[in-house]
């Protein structure tokens, strides 16, 4: 079976990826062609929108691939009912803002439940850095603030669980295994393998569901 | 200059009169507490008299009051110090509703004594230099602030609704409000907030997430909770991250430790080494009275910051922004 990855290259750790991967750029010219000649094809969500129909597309989410997120995902729902505080910061260049902010939102969903309640706050999105914040209730008793800063800065992911006797903390720049920060793109690489095994097939329920994000991401206010 | 102190109910009553001990010149005039048993061991403690009666207590010549009774006794003990003409420093939150706070501010201005409202975190070293980088335009305009205010539960009269006034909402999100307020130098228009209790078995809020905005565009969030459990390598935190268009910095008034490994049930411990910010803030205090001086943290300051954490737990109550 053929797979074909599009993503961004320096994120995919490359030893992962063996010989039935056909890893591509987004800027690749072969994205045009590849989806004919594969068996699967998996995009990041920031190309969901450009592939809404076709039968062999899965979408993925960056935040649910890195490897520190799978094992604090754990953390956070070894008890199903556990209440708590969920805290994502993240800062970023160059990237698409809404995908960021709706993936995010797809995947926490999926740990923390339904999101019940949804306030977004942002700064004049003209002005650099832009600063967004989430607010959201979710079913079954957990709260989080998701924030973002989009700037020029170098890439930085916080996470924190703050549940009943557990507390989870992680710092992409304090955990960062090489110093000086930005010899490595470690810890915010994911392997090829998590993209095909966490990947979601991007039926009509998925794309509505991501439009339901979208729309709250966009307008801001609240759901 | 000889100070008195009226209850040991707060905690921060003991950092307070430790940091009166050490200054020179300075007398703990004497104690009130009506828990007898609390205000006699302090009395020996510092070396003082016991009063069990508030007038005789008042009666006392002395300079100045620190107020540290539970939050329902504030302003009883703010108006009566102020008819005593004694200077007044007292803990926050200033009181447990505007109505009170703004009575407490008439009657000292009406007295012609100061009011100074007990905000530490103004002093910590940190959070004092990212106000001098602010200041100094270091950072640009400020964009958002990110604020946290996570400790543990002090328990006794802090979780009865009665006395306090509001749980770890009301007592973190004015120590965040206050230092935003004073880095921006603008207030808050709009809160919205989600409030709970997570934590513990109690019947008050232990964690709430809120988001502000003020008057000048400027975006925040902060975390109050009382989350921490006992075996949490140290109290808890009290950061600001302040985004700006030239740079982006965070202060931690907790940061400043080394790590202790030990193999006890609590095998991590941050062992804090940083500033004594309520020794600061005592200083600060008392040359504010001895130079006649404006309150550094006014009771208008105190009032600002009580109302954002009331419009948290009401934002949270009607599922709805409010605005202020």
């Amino acid at each position: 079976m053929k797979n074909a990855v599009i993503g961004r290259l320096g994120k995919i750790k490359r030893s992962s990826v063996s010989e039935e991967i056909i890893l591509l750029s987004p800027e690749d010219e072969r994205v045009k062609s590849i989806e004919e000649n594969t068996d699967n094809l998996f995009i990041p969500i920031d190309l969901a929108g450009d592939f809404i129909g076709k039968k062999n597309v899965k979408v993925y989410f960056d935040l649910e691939l890195y490897p520190f997120f799978q094992s604090m995902k754990d953390v956070i729902t070894t008890d199903g009912k556990s209440k708590g505080v969920l805290r994502l910061r993240r800062t970023l260049s160059g990237h698409d803002r809404e995908s960021v902010m709706v993936g995010d939102l797809f995947v926490l969903s999926s740990v923390a439940g339904e999101a019940e309640e949804i306030k977004v706050l942002s700064t004049d999105r003209g002005t650099i850095p832009y600063h967004v914040i989430l607010t959201i209730r979710f079913s079954g008793g957990k709260m989080a603030h998701l924030e973002y800063t989009f700037g020029e800065g170098a890439e930085r992911i916080e996470f924190e669980w703050s549940g009943i006797q557990t507390i989870a903390e992680f710092d992409s720049d304090e955990m960062n295994p090489i110093t000086p920060i930005g010899i490595t793109s470690l810890p915010l690489v994911y392997y090829a393998e998590d993209i095909l095994e966490k990947s979601y097939t991007a039926d009509v329920a998925f794309h509505e569901q991501l439009e339901r994000y979208k729309t709250v991401v966009k307008g801001g206010g609240s759901e | 200059m000889k100070i008195g102190m009226m209850s040991f109910a707060h905690m921060h009553a003991y950092s307070y009169a430790d940091g009166l001990m050490k200054l020179p010149g300075v007398e703990i005039a004497g104690i009130y507490d009506d828990d007898e048993k609390r205000g006699k061991e302090a009395a020996g403690s510092y070396h003082t008299k016991y009063f069990r009666d508030q007038d005789a207590f008042l009666a006392v010549d002395m300079d100045a009051v620190i107020i540290c009774s539970e939050n329902s006794r504030h302003k009883e003990m703010v108006v009566n110090a102020a008819k005593a003409k004694k200077h007044i420093l007292c803990e926050k939150p200033i009181a447990m509703n505007v109505e009170d706070a703004e009575e407490m501010i008439s009657v000292c201005e009406e007295h012609g004594v100061i009011l100074q409202i007990a905000f530490p975190v103004r002093f910590s070293d940190p959070i004092m230099q990212v106000k001098n980088m602010i200041d100094a335009g270091e950072l640009g305009d400020i964009v958002a602030f990110r604020t946290t205010n996570r400790g543990q539960n002090p328990g006794g009269w802090f979780i009865d609704p009665e006395q306090s006034g509001g749980g770890a909402v009301l007592d973190h999100t004015v120590h965040m409000v206050d230092i935003m307020r004073w880095y921006s130098g603008k207030e808050i228009t709009s809160v919205h907030a989600i409030v709970d209790s997570f934590f513990h078995d109690i019947e008050i809020d232990d964690a709430g997430i809120l988001t502000m905005e003020f008057e000048n565009g400027v975006i925040a969030s902060h975390d109050a909770s009382w989350s921490r459990f006992t075996e949490y390598p140290m109290w808890g935190d009290a950061t600001i991250e302040v985004i700006g268009t030239k740079k982006t910095v965070k202060a931690d008034a907790f940061r400043e430790h080394f790590r202790l490994y030990t193999s006890g049930s609590k095998s991590l411990e941050h062992v804090f080494y940083g500033n004594d910010m309520d020794f600061g803030l005592i200083k600060d205090f008392l040359d504010c009275v001895e130079k006649k001086r404006k309150p550094s943290i006014s009771g208008f300051d105190g009032l600002k910051a009580l109302e954002a954490a009331l419009a948290a737990y009401k934002s949270n109550h009607t599922r709805a922004t409010v605005h202020l």
